[in-house]
């Protein structure tokens, strides 16, 4: 009677064993995916905000930029002239108030 | 993102405390996990915040509640939510000491610093109105707040008229903050008087 009772108890402690085993592993898989969505999100939302403080000129800039300093002086002549080009001559060309 | 690793950690916190023989191991496990990962979130904020040259916070604005010059208030509420937290992550630590109702009652000041880093994440944020932000903040306060009431409470068998009293403080909580985030940090112009810094603010 006593073998038998200590053979059922001994499977009913190798079961609680595994389900213990299992919720672990489970626990550990859900702790890695929440870790790694919310990195994710985290990093998606920062560049959200990131992106809608920057306007495209700075895009512009920050790539003639790049271009600068990969080749020397390769983005002087990409950037925009901050004065107006001047006219060079030709008739006007008219674009309102017409009668 | 804390916020919305703390809302998860806080509504696994109150199924653990309604329903203790639920997967007690995985509940539990995944509750102090999430909790130890929104501390580290937390903590990646405030060096973010400190680092950030926009705000221009120093090391002892963020953690001196109302010293900062940008957003004082909201940023003193952030502070404060940190420092409730902080009792609630030593009071549960592995070898406390403390006797189990101590315990609990410190452990539910978490609640309060639930609540008071939802509203410093709509005073402070300056991205309050990104939809993808407010969908996210809208979520996990709906989410806490129904399973309070419909976990926590719902179970409760005794102290029927304290139950009713909590259910109506928690909604009552949730509206007021609703109704002053509408008012408040959704509005145009809520960075000027939020507190931000005058020379940090876009002139048109």
């Amino acid at each position: 009677m006593s073998a038998w009772l200590s053979a059922e108890e001994q499977k009913r402690l190798r079961r609680s064993r595994r389900r213990r085993g299992d919720q672990q592993d489970t626990l550990r898989r859900i702790t890695v995916v929440a870790a790694v969505a919310a990195t994710a999100l985290n990093g998606i939302l920062f560049a959200q905000t990131g992106l809608g403080s920057v306007s495209a000129g700075d895009v512009e800039n920050t790539v003639i930029d790049l271009i600068g300093a990969v080749l020397p002086g390769g983005g002087s002549g990409l950037r925009p002239s901050a004065s107006p080009t001047p006219a060079t001559g030709g008739a006007p060309v008219v674009v309102s108030g017409g009668s | 993102m804390t916020l919305i690793l703390l809302s998860v950690a806080v509504a696994l916190g109150v199924v653990r405390a309604a329903h203790p023989a639920f997967q007690p191991l995985l509940v539990e496990g995944v509750h102090r996990n999430l909790t130890l990962l929104a501390i580290a979130f937390a903590a990646l904020h405030v060096v973010a915040a400190v680092a950030d040259p926009y705000a221009q916070l120093s090391v002892l604005d963020a953690v001196v509640p109302l010293l900062s010059a940008y957003r004082t208030t909201w940023m003193a509420f952030g502070i404060v939510s940190g420092y409730l937290f902080a009792i609630v992550l030593i009071s549960s630590w592995p070898v406390r000491r403390l006797g189990r109702v101590a315990w609990q009652w410190l452990h539910r000041v978490a609640y309060v610093g639930w609540v008071v880093a939802v509203v410093h994440s709509l005073g402070t944020g300056s991205d309050v109105r990104n939809p993808v932000f407010l969908a996210l903040t809208m979520a996990a306060v709906v989410g806490v707040l129904v399973t309070f009431l419909g976990v926590r409470l719902a179970e409760e068998r005794n102290h029927r008229s304290l139950r009713a009293a909590v259910g109506v403080v928690a909604i009552v909580t949730i509206v007021v903050i609703a109704v002053w985030a509408a008012n408040g940090p959704m509005r145009p112009g809520w960075a000027r008087s939020a507190g931000t810094p005058p020379g940090l603010l876009h002139t048109p």
